[in-house]
């Protein structure tokens, strides 16, 4: 049993120190000790972290007293909330209330084999991601404003992708619900009944098109046929009525094509509630295929430019993200989004005199590993 | 706008010596409201527990159940403890533009309608259900889940030394009046909403 992190999903390793008799391999929740007794629940697991012998023994009275489902954890760095999953010593954070992007890894498995996929596939059966995913939502203290569900494909898992989606709106009813897929499945109208009959939870779909012509896209995502199935997908999401993102990433194979795509979508797509254009994370596959996914934006800013033109003729509304400002053409940075994942907004150093740096995505925290998304230049004055 | 507030200030620096003669306690309460806002320091203070949220005040012990039918509130099917503090949004997608295309063809929108409409569990939906824990407990269930809270602090402060168990035994009492009695609370052994407010014990209901 592994950890990785996934599209989104990125995983703290804390070393600690906890009580003999709690489970590893199995989720709990991190509790203050004065607040422990008023979040205690039969079928809740709580660690309470303590910081002395004393609080240490007042949780092991409590464990002498009969209470099974309590346990003690002390490590730097632990916080009141946290969901964890005891491992060899380690704690691994599934979910940190203070986080700004909440994410849920439900399967490591994928269809589809991405030139620039940020975390490569396994096949290993991985089902127990499914049951730690239920066991992190039932743990969570209070409900995020979004949480995506993540892969690997998480419609590989059938069913279950429904199961966990009725969970979180059981217990959160509030939280928004974003599911990265590339949708393939969903064109098979059985797996699309199963998973989009009577669904009510608020669910947002982040499906990736790379392209207009079945060669383009198959190439990207290294699986032939896959085109025609995302498209039956999006029209099965349409059907039900659901919130689609069509999102791609800037990569050469692309942004070659970036223009007609964003004709295409403009044409036969009209019902998605946005185009996110992402640039490319140099991690994973990424690094492998670097003459197909590093690009220099700057060199490519006529493409972005005729690409933002013609999705505002076609009223597509759209998001670019993941690029720093300097990246882009200047008529595009009102559609640039700033990232929403904790490690995206890193700067680098030329960063600190730039006049726009307030308002910038920056990079991916790896960026010094893989590349840039463009020569970094600060923009020193702002002409009006 | 700072303007408006400079001239606010102004206008209740002139209300004051006002509100001084009249004593406190005479205050008209818009004059009373004036005064919280001038008054930075006076945070109107929420108890963990309001006296509404606690269902069992009166519960004296695991035998007697005479005061459960007088303290039945209408506490009905629709409480479950799920907390529910949603947390900062931190990405807003952007909205889409008003002329952005609508094309909804009528036949899918019909069935679209049809489909959430109906409440028909599919397969994945039962098992969802059968799954999560997200239940409404009884009214025995609450009892004993506030009184295993109880019996946890208690342990933890180090005034009780039973077995937490969720019954309000006689031990169980003994330490609750311990704990009035330090708190200087009338020692009556019942889980009253001051009792759990100073515990720091959230009142299950």
């Amino acid at each position: 049993m592994g950890y990785a992190r996934g599209h989104g999903v990125e995983m703290r390793k804390i070393s600690v120190r906890h009580s003999s008799w709690t489970d590893s391999g199995r989720v709990c929740r991190v509790a203050a000790l004065d607040e422990a007794a008023g979040e205690w629940e039969p079928q809740l697991r709580l660690l309470v972290l303590v910081h002395n012998s004393d609080e240490l023994a007042s949780v092991s009275r409590l464990h002498d007293a009969g209470l099974q489902n309590i346990g003690w954890i002390t490590g730097a760095n632990l916080m009141p909330g946290d969901i964890v999953v005891l491992r060899d010593q380690h704690a691994f954070v599934l979910y940190r209330e203070s986080d700004i992007h909440h994410s849920l890894l439900l399967t490591n498995r994928c269809n589809s084999y991405c030139l620039m996929c940020s975390q490569p596939p396994t096949r290993h059966a991985d089902e127990w991601l499914v049951d730690e995913a239920l066991d992190v939502i039932h743990h969570m203290r209070n409900s995020p404003a979004v949480l995506g569900l993540s892969g690997g494909e998480p419609l590989l898992l059938g069913a279950r992708l429904r199961q966990v989606i009725e969970a979180i709106k059981a217990r959160h009813p509030e939280t928004r619900i974003d599911v990265l897929t590339n949708a393939r499945l969903l064109g098979n109208q059985a797996v699309a009944a199963s998973i989009l009959d009577g669904l009510n939870a608020k669910v947002t779909w982040l499906v990736p098109l790379y392209g207009h012509a079945e060669f383009f896209h198959d190439f990207v995502v290294q699986a032939p046929g896959a085109f025609e199935e995302t498209l039956s997908g999006l029209l099965a999401l349409q059907v039900y009525r659901q919130t689609v993102q069509l999102r791609t990433v800037l990569i050469e194979p692309v942004l070659t094509v970036l223009p007609e795509l964003c004709a295409f979508i403009g044409r036969n797509l009209p019902f998605i509630r946005e185009f996110a254009l992402m640039g490319c994370e140099p991690i994973g596959f990424a690094l492998a295929n670097r003459e197909h996914c590093e690009v220099d934006l700057a060199d490519w800013s006529d493409t972005l430019l005729q690409a933002g033109k013609t999705l505002r003729r076609h009223t597509v509304p759209f998001v670019l993200m993941n690029t720093p400002l300097c990246a882009i053409p200047r008529l595009l940075w009102p559609d640039a989004a700033m990232s929403i994942s904790d490690w995206k907004n890193v700067y680098a150093d030329e960063c600190s005199q730039c006049a726009v740096k307030p308002d910038c995505p920056g990079l991916f925290a790896w960026h010094e590993r893989g590349w840039t998304p463009s020569r970094i230049l600060p923009i020193v004055e702002l002409a009006s | 706008m700072s303007k408006f507030i400079t001239k606010l200030s102004l206008f209740l620096v002139g209300i004051v010596p006002f509100a001084g003669k009249g004593g406190a306690t005479g205050l008209p309460p818009e004059e009373a409201a004036w005064g919280i806002l001038n008054e930075p320091s006076a945070v109107p203070l929420r108890p963990l527990n309001a006296d509404y949220d606690n269902l069992f005040a009166g519960h004296r012990s695991h035998s007697s159940h005479r005061s459960h039918s007088s303290h039945y509130s209408s506490s009905s099917g629709s409480s479950s403890y799920t907390p529910v503090r949603p947390s900062v949004p931190s990405y807003t997608p952007p909205t889409p533009s008003p002329a952005a295309p609508l094309y909804v063809p009528s036949s899918s929108a019909a069935s679209g309608s049809s489909t959430s409409s109906s409440s028909v569990p599919v397969r994945g939906a039962a098992a969802a259900a059968a799954s999560t824990d997200v239940v409404s407990l009884t009214r025995a269930e609450k009892l004993e889940l506030q009184i295993m809270r109880v019996q946890i602090k208690l342990t933890s402060l180090g005034l009780y030394s039973g077995a937490i168990d969720g019954i309000m035994g006689k031990s169980t009492v003994e330490a609750l009046k311990l704990f009035q009695d330090l708190k200087r609370f009338p020692a009556t052994g019942l889980m009253t909403t001051d009792t759990l407010n100073a515990l720091g014990v959230p009142a299950v209901n």
